[in-house]
């Protein structure tokens, strides 16, 4: 077998990239699981169900809100761009970005309250802090993805034929509302 | 793009947002419910493990559309 072959085949290949990519990205966030999965485990091991009486539940509450209306957004901006509705796809990335802000707006204010009640040194301030901060990290990270994608369409960038940047970006986006699906009950439900 | 193409494009995508709206109408009803639950009774971690597990469930299907890696739906 010639090089050119080999070049040849193994562009033939790139044909399958989005599937590969897809499988990529489902891998990640299987990894990241098992990290959120790490964490939501030492909180049930170290206080159990316990909940503190002065957790903000209204606070906590309309952030869930503001996750969640973010999420539909962000998939209403990937139907958009999949189907070449570029106007509207800049939209709901904008409006995506931006609630995800007034989520990590939200989040400060309850971490300000949150120090005074229940500070980090406590048993349940450690769980509480460690899972608000790591999924405020992934809120960051993927506020900057959300950004670049923002910046890239409104270069030009995607379309119907071409989309898996906005597509990663948007999955990267739910797996971090479904991480908190499962973090708000756990610090202020249970 | 032909008119024949936007138009199959408008009505796919008239369809998803369809689809999203009513998983966000789905999403919020069950954290009301939720919520409620929580707020209602002294011990609610069993009854509220069907809610977050049945809210998860909307996000991966709907929205991370999960079943497009084993082949099946969309995506």
């Amino acid at each position: 077998m010639t090089t050119e072959t080999v070049h040849t085949e193994y562009r033939q290949d790139m044909s399958f990239q989005p599937r590969a990519n897809r499988i990529g990205l489902w891998l990640f966030i299987v990894s990241e699981t098992f990290l959120f999965g790490a964490f939501l485990a030492a909180r049930y091991f170290t206080t159990g169900t316990y909940r503190p009486e002065e957790l903000n539940q209204s606070l906590a509450l309309l952030l869930t809100t503001v996750l969640l209306v973010s999420s539909v957004s962000a998939y209403l901006g990937e139907a958009s761009i999949r189907f070449n509705h570029r106007r509207n796809f800049i939209i709901f990335a904008g409006v995506t970005i931006v609630l995800g802000l007034v989520f990590l707006g939200g989040v400060v204010i309850e971490l300000r309250e949150a120090i005074h009640l229940f500070p980090p040194g406590t048993p349940y301030g450690s769980s509480y802090f460690m899972l608000i901060g790591l999924h405020a990290f992934h809120v960051v990270t993927g506020l900057i993805a959300l950004g670049f994608v923002l910046l890239l369409g409104l270069k030009g960038h995607f379309g119907s034929d071409d989309y898996w940047g906005v597509e990663g970006v948007v999955k990267y986006w739910h797996f971090v509302d479904l991480a908190w699906v499962v973090i708000y009950p756990t610090l202020y439900l249970f | 793009m032909t008119m024949g193409q936007v138009a199959i494009d408008r009505d796919l995508l008239r369809e998803a947002t369809r689809r999203g709206l009513v998983a966000a109408v789905l999403l919020a009803v069950l954290t009301v419910i939720e919520y409620l639950i929580a707020i209602g009774l002294d011990d609610p971690l069993l009854a509220l493990i069907p809610f977050v597990i049945l809210k998860g469930w909307i996000i991966l299907d709907t929205f991370m559309h999960i079943r497009a890696v084993f082949g099946e739906g969309d995506h």
